[in-house]
């Protein structure tokens, strides 16, 4: 039973970010820089969906950021709802316009389809700052926490950064195991029978379209969430957060993690989000070496680094295992990420 | 505004979007040139456009070379950065299927971002345009013409030209429309493959050096325009057709009268808008660009 359980990569994920947490949890600033990388994998898991599973490239989760960044923003300004009605409301609306999208460039495809979408992105930007009196243009709307909850003599404060990290690491193990379900299942092999040939997918009745617009929609969805889940961290939202920058950041975590590999965007988030941050020492020259080290790792690790990580943590466990006469030599320990 | 006067607004603006146009279609062609060879979406092309702009002044400020000759060494130098791009960054992934293309976006990306802070960190400046001895004006009439802007406008004409020449009756050009229509057939005739890809790379990249230089005569180049030119670059790419040479020079001549309109008629703050509007619209009847392009 505990060694299934060990087996088990949501368990042993969960474990080791309680086991981080409880080791970093005075650092404020680490911790803030774990919660970005939950957020970052979270979006980068179903936006690697359309990429790497259909075979369209979809540029702009960027853009569903910001809607539901700023749908939980203005909704709160204009209407007063609470925090936690918000967001569903906005992973709503993202979901949304992100159906509308869909449904307007069915027929295109490919680089066209990139293309699109990026525009999609960059009109999005525009608008929030053009759109002065509504979204405060490019001086940002500030956004709220999640309220307290008063419980007689107990306060619960949603707010804080332990709340955080484990909100955001409960919801992008959730994702994750959501993501492993569907793939796993009917649609995944639909999924990548489309991928693998669009033609002789739909000669055998599979519908196209429906899992076009399904990708696309989960993909706006969950960027919306994870949006929304943004604002309320940051505490305030500016429209150059969502250019087309961070779309290429999202994205990126799922390419570096291994863009197949569903746990590989935790992979991918830890290094879009540390590694220009352990780059600080060389100032000015930071994001060179960031776009050299990209492509170096690119040509080198084509298939991500959740590969590299899996050999090495299989080598270690099984190493360990094995010395202290735990394991019999036919039996190794295997984790599949 | 009299009727006579905003026709005239109306010239000046749709010449002064043709010379844009006309600077775009270098680094349109270059692209679509990559795209259509390669099958690689370069967001490094921008990137191009602005070493090349920033190398010619290199070598007048700092060598002190004329204009002429820094230029063309610029354009020469960008040439062989884009083959050592192509050498030692894209061509691992040759072979790789449908990870190709994610891989060789990441990477060009990559190497944009690498370039754009290299230079941002070298030559930390706002705006800087390339000084030029020519200041004269021609008068046709009813509008006033820069000699520079017309000359601007020309040299992509003529560079635009001799390449479809080139790749009509040459060998090597025909060879590369080989490589572009059949890359297995092109190979079983004996067409070096990897050859006409370095050498595709590389002449995409130059022809976009080329026009970053125009564009720091004419404009001014900053270090952070390669992404500004990139998103020009892949409107006009997307509404020509991607791969289609004719195309994509028709396209960016459309999209600088559109530019120029949009500063004229709405305000210059909204020009990448309406340009990536028409677009969409275009995409949505048109799904593979005006021209028929590869998809």
């Amino acid at each position: 039973m505990m060694y299934r359980l060990f087996r088990n990569k949501y368990f042993l994920l969960f474990l080791l970010f309680l086991a981080t947490f409880v080791v970093l949890r005075d650092n404020s600033y680490l911790i803030y820089l774990l919660v970005m990388i939950f957020i970052y994998a979270t979006t980068a898991l179903t936006a690697i969906l359309p990429i790497g599973h259909v075979g369209q490239l979809v540029l702009c989760q960027g853009a569903f950021w910001g809607l539901g960044a700023y749908s939980y923003a203005l909704l709160i300004k204009y209407y007063g709802l609470s925090p936690w009605a918000c967001l569903p409301i906005s992973t709503l609306c993202s979901g949304l316009v992100g159906l509308g999208i869909a449904f307007s460039v069915m027929r295109t495809k490919g680089i066209y389809l990139g293309i699109v979408t990026l525009s999609f992105g960059v009109i999005f930007q525009l608008v929030l700052i053009n759109l002065n009196p509504l979204t405060g243009g490019t001086s940002g709307v500030n956004t709220p926490h999640f309220p307290r909850l008063n419980l007689g003599a107990y306060t619960i404060n949603f707010g804080s950064e332990p709340f955080y990290y484990f909100f955001c690491l409960v919801s992008f193990l959730g994702t994750m195991a959501f993501l492993e379900w569907l793939l796993k299942g009917k649609v995944g092999i639909y999924l990548r029978c489309i991928k693998q040939d669009e033609t002789a997918a739909k000669s055998i009745g599979i519908n196209f379209r429906f899992y076009h617009v399904l990708s696309f929609l989960l993909t706006a969805c969950m960027g919306g969430f994870a949006g929304s889940l943004f604002a309320s961290f940051q505490g305030f939202i500016s429209p150059t957060l969502f250019a087309f920058d961070s779309t290429l950041s999202i994205i990126l975590s799922g390419v570096v993690g291994g863009i197949t590999r569903l746990p590989g965007s935790i992979v991918g988030a830890s290094f879009v989000v540390i590694f220009p941050e352990i780059l600080r020492f060389l100032a000015d020259y930071r994001i060179t070496f960031y776009g050299l080290s990209l492509v170096f790792l690119l040509i080198f690790l084509p298939e991500g680094l959740t590969p590299l990580l899996e050999k090495g943590f299989r080598f270690l466990v099984n190493v360990i295992l094995s010395r202290r006469g735990y394991l019999k030599q036919s039996e190794k320990f295997k984790v599949d990420l | 505004m009299g009727t006579e006067a905003f026709w005239h607004l109306l010239l000046k603006n749709l010449l002064n979007g043709i010379v844009f146009g006309g600077l775009l279609s270098l680094t349109a062609v270059g692209l679509t040139l990559i795209f259509g060879v390669l099958d690689i979406p370069n967001f490094a092309q921008g990137e191009f456009a602005m070493i090349g702009g920033f190398l010619s002044i290199f070598f007048m400020k700092s060598l002190g070379f004329p204009l002429i000759p820094a230029s063309v060494c610029a354009v020469i130098l960008v040439f062989f950065i884009g083959v050592l791009c192509e050498r030692l960054c894209i061509s691992p992934f040759y072979g790789r299927g449908w990870q190709f293309f994610v891989l060789s976006f990441f990477v060009s990306l990559g190497l944009a971002f690498f370039f754009e802070d290299l230079v941002k960190n070298l030559r930390p400046t706002l705006c800087e345009v390339i000084p030029c001895t020519l200041t004269g004006v021609i008068d046709l009439g009813f509008y006033q013409i820069g000699t520079l802007r017309l000359i601007a406008f020309f040299i992509p004409i003529t560079i635009l030209f001799s390449l479809y020449v080139f790749s009509k009756r040459t060998l090597l050009g025909m060879a590369i429309n080989a490589v572009a229509q059949d890359t297995v057939g092109a190979t079983l005739v004996g067409i070096n493959r990897s050859r006409i890809y370095t050498l595709t790379f590389g002449l995409g990249a130059a022809l976009s050096g080329l026009s970053g230089i125009l564009y720091g005569l004419i404009f001014g180049i900053y270090p952070t325009m390669g992404m500004d030119l990139n998103f020009y670059g892949f409107a006009i790419v997307a509404f020509g057709g991607m791969g289609n040479f004719l195309g994509a020079i028709l396209a960016s001549f459309l999209i600088g009268m559109i530019d120029s309109l949009t500063a004229m008629f709405i305000e210059s703050n909204y020009k990448l808008m309406v340009i990536f509007v028409t677009l969409i619209l275009i995409l949505i009847f048109k799904p593979s660009g005006l021209l028929k392009g590869k998809s």
